[in-house]
Order: C-alpha cells, then structure tokens, then sequence
C-alpha cells in the first residue's frame, strides 16, 4: 500500500514518531484481534466516503492546520490567546446586550474549534503527546474564556444589574437533548471539511452551528452574577458542544480516511479506547442533559396550563410572571398576575389546576393593581 | 377460562370489599361514589400535606374522593363560596363563632349519626362541646393548637446570660435588658392577607386571660364587657406598647405590619439573633425553616407567656372545628374519620399540634407537644381564643382594629370601632348577593 509508505515520511512523523509510542505493544496483540475478527474492517479508510483513504499531501497539511509544533508554537499560542480574550468580550457583551449578531460575531471570532479537532485526530491517531497537548489548550482556553467572561460582565455590571436577564444569555443556560445532536453534526462537519480544502468555506458555519465561546462567556457572567445555577447549565452546555465535537470529529477522521491503515494497525486498541472513553463521555453529558429535557417538557407544559387555567379563572387579569416547578408528584406555581380590580379567589384557580393536573397543586399569587396617575410639571 | 378467571375477579372482588365495608361501617355505601366530598380549609404547605396524609387510606378503603381546598383566606373564600350557594362539604373552621353564624342561618348543618357516634366515643365532653350550640353538636374538633407560648433561642439566652421569665414582671425586664444591650427583644410581625392582625389579638386575649382575669374574659366574649371597658383597655395598651415602640419590636412598625406572619421568627435564627421574644402558638413550628430543631437545646424552644404570679400560667387555645355543609352519608362517614383516633395519629405524627382525643396514644409526640400538653394539663385556666369565639364581623373589627393601633392610630376610638361591629348589620348587607 503505498499510501503507508509516504505516511511514514510526512511531516508530523518527523516530530512525533507514533511507532515509538506504540514500542510496548507486542506485535502478537494485534495479530491476535485479527484473529478474533474484533475490529477486522479496520483500516477503516476503505470505508471512507471516497472509499479511499486521504491522498498524504493532504493529510500532512491537515497536521499543519491542526497541530502548531517546533518553532509555530510560540506564535500560535499568542494568537490563540489574543483571539480567546477578544472573541469572549465580543461574545459577553452581545450576550449583555440581548444581540444575536454580535454573539455570532464572536463565534466567528473564537479559535477554540481548532485545538478541539486536534484534540479529536491525536485521539484516533493514538498520539498521547499531542492529544494532552491539545486538551490542555483547550481546557486552558475555556477557562481563560470563563475568566474574561467574568471579568468583563465585572466591568460592565451595570448594564445587566437590576434588569431581568437577557434571553440570549438565559439561552445558553438550559441546554437539551436538541444541542447534543447539533454538536455531533457539527463535529463531524469539522472534521470532515477540515479533511476538504475544497469545503473549508463551511468552517464558519460550523463555529456558528455549535458555539463554544458564548457558553463559556455565560458561565463567566453567571459567576459574576452570583448565579451559580445558571452558570451550571452553560457549563453544561460547553462540555456537550466539546464531548461531542470530539467524539464526532474522531469517527469522522477514522470513517473518512484520515488515519492510513497501518497507523489504525499499530495500537489499535488504544485507539478504540480513546474512541470508547470520548464515546462515554457523550453518554456522561446526555445523562444530565435528558434530565434538563425532560424537565424543560415538564415545566412548558405546566406553564400552559397555568396560562389556560388563569384565563378561565379569571379573565380580568393578565400575567406577570409565573414560576413554576414539579417535584415530587406536586406542582408549585408562583404567579403574580396584575389586573384593575381584585383576582377571583386563588383557591379556584388551584383548583382548575388541580382537576386538570390530577396531582396536587400549591398555588401562591401575588396580585399588583394596574392604577393610574397623572401629573403634569411645566 | 383464564379470561372467565379474570371477569370473575373484576366482579366478584369489588363485590366482596363492598360487603366487607358494609359489616365495618353501618354507614350505605355512598350511592354515587363519584361525587367528591369536598374539605375547605385553610391549612398550607405542609399542613395541607398532613391532611392529604390524613386522607389517603380512607378514601382507598371507601372508595370516597375526597378533594382537599386549603386557602389562606379561609374566612373570605368560605363566606363568598357560601354566598354564591357552592359550599364546600365540609370546613375546617379555626373560628367557632363563625361556624356558629352559619349554623343559626342554617348553612352549617347538625353533625350526621355517624360523626356524633364518634364524637362521643374519642372525646372529653369538655372538648366535644366546643362544636355545640344550643344542645346541637354542628362540629368536631380536629385539631388544637396552644397559643400561649414564647419562642426564643436557647443558645443565644446561655451565650447573653438571659433567664427564661416566671413572672409577667420578669418578661419586662428581661426585655428591658435585651433592649439596654442594643437589640430589640420581641418579633413581632402581624401581616397575613385578610386575617392580618390575629397575632396581636392573641396577645390581648392572653394579657386579658392573665390581668382581668377569666370571669371578665368569658364575659368579653359574649359582649357582656365591652371592648371600651377598662378591663380590657388597659391588657390592650400593655400591648400596644410594646408593639410600637421601635426600640422593643425588631424592625419598627415597617417590619411589624408589612411582614408575614410567619415569617417573624426569620430574625431570631440569624446569627447573632436579631430578636430574642417571639409570643406565638406551637403551629409556628409547621413554618420553620427546613432543618431547624425544637429542643431545649435546640435552635429554638418555648416558654409559657407568664402570668403575673410565678406558677403555671392560664393557657389560650386554638384549633379547628370539622363541620358539615351537606347531609350526604359519605360526608358523615368523613367526618367520622376525622373525629377517630386512627386519622388524628396520620395527622399528628406529619404536623405539630396537640391532639384533642381523650384516648390518645401520646409515645409518638414531639418535645414540642409534649410539651404543650404538659402546660394545658397544668394550666389553672384554658379558654379558647376570644377572638376567634366572637362573631366573625368581631374577629375582622378586631383584627384590623390591632394592625390600626400599630400603625399609630389612637386606642380610645379604635376600641370604640371595634365595640361597634358586634351591632347586627343592616339586613340587606347580610342577604347581599
């Protein structure tokens, strides 16, 4: 196969031999999945999109793009730095500010999809060295990011202090099963149009479609805030967007032909490991993510039916606020509702609530009076 | 045949419970058992918890829906719902004398063979005949509370050398010396939506029961002294200086009147304490913050508001009567279950209030009720809470008279005001709507 011949004398090879990696694993382990028929597909290359693997001038300028070694890493982690304190300020301001535009300016901005897609190709590659390398430059960006988040939302408190919270920013605090399936097409669409010089058009689009400094903007505001909550929520947020880019961006580079065959050979089981772990990883942040779901569901539904139950009890008075929660078999609703003239009994609307709900409901309403008064200075 | 098994099992079963339930309880079994019997309190959080508890197994063993409505203005809600002629089934009075009103207008109905059976068999006559009137039982006492407590904070009293008082003397000084020492020693709060006020009428009753003395109070009740009487003038301004003065009440008049009831015992917990007095009755240990203990060497504890001389102190009572709207069967058979032991325990054992059974298993209380009990039984005198007994346009003259004294009006021509509400209203008033 000539396609691992050139391999072997591509670029990253020169800086980071693989084989020497793998030195302790015997030959006969391998010999011995073959025999097994465990993982007898691989090299998956030949199931590749193209059904062949990627030509190796390709290959060595996707390591270029992805991985800033020797005497480009210096450069490359000033930039990375410069970009991540920009792109959060662009990302915490638009989000203070309750501006879509701006916020997807920032995405644009972020260079955070890098290093997680070298994160997810050293993975499938089996290199340790550049794998921890990769993580960390992303794990040291999103804390920089939190930090600038927190930092900026500090400079600039007034703008969101006494105010109810923007909707872009409380946006990114209630993630869904929803976001973990945009991150996994994503990821891939990362990978695949890193792979595809022809596609790289689509790059932005993809930092676009799964945002990485936005969340991480709103943990640093929620912080700020004194917000934990919500703060726990973005979080949430940023680990499905990375879980799932990694593990996405990983099968696609293995599906498509980024990893020559004989690569896939050598160490193979740790790079089913790698690919298993980041596999689990997904399943760790889907968990709490399907708990978040389900209880978004739950909670719209009964915020409906308290908008149907208040506008049969008492058609006098209009919404203010409702905050509501299940628990426990039991609804609790705090209402304020604000009307000209006094609510209907709130025993009735607990009531319909109740009837309707079949569990029992704790309502407790808070009535403003809408009055009027004029004046007139001249 | 395993589908002539089932069929069998759908119709024998329930067949056979029926002919079970017929030979426990005399009662017929309710014809149309999918009219709910509904039970309208003013029981919330986890007091109407406790009552759902309560409720659980006999509406599983009857097969009685019983629908519980608690609201937090019991007396509002219940009037207009009687008003539009949709009461509920059954009501939770915690005021017998407006239970009495709607009895002599006819609305509140004799209580049903069952609930008088059950009456006669789980009480002391004493304590059954608080839901009498003119020789007919209208209801059951469900539930008592002891209102002649002060809540205060046993560390903080070691920490600052604070005794707990015998005397109603002792009291004053000891409030006095909190005070000397920079912090305000009573809390006080009186806010609660249409029943605001009821927390300083506790305190003239119990300084009535304590200074005029109970012949003057029973009285009172019956409108044979007058609220302008100086017997009952002079326990009221003991009161109303204590509750104005901004130097004795935590947080001034601000927080005395815009403050939830419940909520006054939020600046003993803080630390160090922002008060150290709170008189309320033992159903304040069912709206204390989550984890909070009552113990002698708990967060909180109680001592006897003192009467003048050292000694066991009169005790003030509250409660609720159980009593009927409607004659149906099942809801006799539910406010049986309510006067039984078996649904007092259920409701015991989930909120804190000394039951009034006279066959009572006491082994399951807490410190708080026990010792409660323990007070009532000593107590030279018990009486029920005045206010409550008086006619509910009484209670509300009351009421809003207290919140109008602490707000700084003049005492004379509020007890004036208040006096006046026992004249009947004009009758159109009473039939309107």
């Amino acid at each position: 196969m000539s396609r691992s011949v050139s391999d072997g004398t591509s670029s990253d090879d020169a800086d980071h031999d693989p084989a020497t990696e793998d030195a302790g694993h015997p030959t006969g382990h391998d010999t011995a999945d073959h025999r097994l028929g465990l993982f007898s597909l691989a090299p998956a290359g030949h199931l590749g999109l193209r059904g062949r693997g990627l030509p190796p001038e390709e290959r060595s300028r996707v390591l270029d793009e992805l991985f800033y070694e020797g005497p480009d890493w210096r450069p490359y982690v000033s930039r990375f730095a410069v970009l991540i304190v920009l792109s959060t300020i662009i990302a915490a301001l638009g989000l203070m500010s309750d501006s879509a535009a701006v916020t997807i300016g920032a995405m644009l901005v972020a260079p955070l999809m890098t290093p997680i897609l070298a994160t997810s190709a050293a993975l499938i590659q089996g290199w340790a060295r550049r794998f921890w390398v990769s993580v960390a430059v992303v794990l040291g960006g999103a804390a920089g990011a939190i930090a600038t988040g927190f930092a900026t939302s500090q400079l600039f408190h007034a703008a969101i202090e006494g105010v109810q919270l923007p909707g872009e920013l409380l946006a990114r605090t209630q993630p869904n099963l929803l976001d973990l399936a945009i991150a996994i097409a994503a990821g891939a669409a990362g990978a695949y149009v890193t792979m595809r010089r022809e596609a790289s058009s689509a790059l932005p689009g993809v930092g676009i479609a799964v945002a990485l400094i936005p969340p991480l903007a709103t943990v640093g505001i929620c912080f700020e805030i004194g917000r934990a909550d919500l703060a726990e929520g973005a979080l949430l947020l940023f680990s499905t967007n990375l879980a799932c880019i990694v593990f996405a961006a990983a099968l696609t580079f293995l599906i498509t032909g980024f990893v020559p065959s004989i690569e896939w050979r050598q160490a193979r089981s740790r790079k089913i490991v790698g690919l298993v772990v980041s596999a689990l990883l997904v399943v760790a942040v889907a968990a709490p993510l399907a708990v978040y779901t389900i209880g978004q569901v739950r909670d719209q539904t009964l915020q409906r039916q308290v908008v149907d139950a208040v506008a049969d009890w008492d058609p006098n008075q209009e919404i203010v606020e409702i905050d509501s929660d299940v628990a426990d078999g039991r609804a609790t609703i705090e209402l304020t509702v604000m009307g000209e003239v006094a609510p209907l009994p709130a025993w009735r609307l607990a009531d319909l609530l109740q009837q309707r709900r079949q569990e029992p409901v704790d309502v407790t309403l808070f009535w403003l009076q809408r009055d009027r008064q004029e004046a007139v200075a001249s | 045949m395993a589908i002539g098994v089932v069929v069998a099992l759908v119709v024998v079963v329930p067949a056979l419970i029926d002919v079970l339930d017929d030979n426990e309880s005399p009662a017929p079994a309710p014809e149309d058992s999918t009219e709910p019997v509904v039970v309208f309190s003013e029981l919330l959080g986890s007091e109407a918890r406790a009552l759902e508890a309560v409720f659980a197994p006999f509406e599983a063993r009857t097969g009685i829906d019983v629908r519980l409505i608690s609201s937090g203005s019991f007396e509002t809600d219940l009037e207009r719902t009687v008003d539009l002629g949709f009461p509920p089934d059954i009501a939770l009075f915690p005021q017998p004398g407006f239970m009495e009103e709607l009895a002599e207008e006819g609305r509140v109905k004799p209580l049903g063979p069952l609930a008088a059976e059950a009456l006669a068999a789980n009480y002391d006559p004493a304590v059954a005949s608080l839901g009498e009137l003119d020789g007919t039982t209208y209801g059951v006492i469900v539930r008592a509370v002891v209102k002649s407590l002060v809540w205060y904070p046993p560390a903080a009293f070691e920490e600052d050398g604070y005794e707990v008082p015998a005397t109603w003397d002792e009291l004053v000084g000891l409030a006095d010396t909190i005070e000397q020492a920079g912090t305000s020693p009573w809390c006080l709060a009186v806010r609660d939506f249409d029943a605001s006020g009821w927390v300083a009428t506790d305190w003239v009753e119990d300084l009535v029961l304590r200074f005029s003395g109970v012949e003057v109070y029973d009285q009172w009740v019956d409108d044979e002294v007058p609220f302008t009487d100086v017997r009952i003038a002079l326990p009221t301004a003991r009161f109303a200086a204590i509750g104005t003065d901004p130097r004795q009440v935590h947080g001034g008049s601000g927080f005395v009147l815009g403050t939830y009831v419940w909520d006054a015992v939020d600046p003993m917990l803080r630390s160090p304490t922002d008060c150290y007095l709170l008189r309320q009755g033992d159903a304040q240990a069912a709206h204390l913050p989550g984890g909070t203990r009552v113990a002698p060497d708990g967060d909180l504890w109680v001592f006897p508001f003192p009467a003048r001389e050292p000694g066991p102190p009169p005790m003030l009572l509250g409660g609720q009567l159980a009593a009927p709207f409607d004659e149906r069967p099942e809801v006799d058979q539910t406010l049986a279950y309510l006067a039984s032991p078996e649904a007092g325990q259920i409701w015991a054992d989930r909120a804190e209030f000394v039951a009034p059974y006279a066959t009572w298993d006491t082994a399951g209380d807490s410190a708080l009720v026990t010792y409660a009990r323990q007070l009532v039984d000593e107590a030279p005198v018990v009486r029920f809470d005045a206010s409550d007994l008086m006619p509910l346009r009484v209670s509300r003259a009351f009421w809003a008279g207290m919140v109008d004294i602490l707000g700084g009006a003049r005492l004379d021509t509020v007890l004036a005001e208040i006096q006046q509400a026992w004249e009947p209203p004009p009758r159109d008033l009473i039939t309107a709507p």
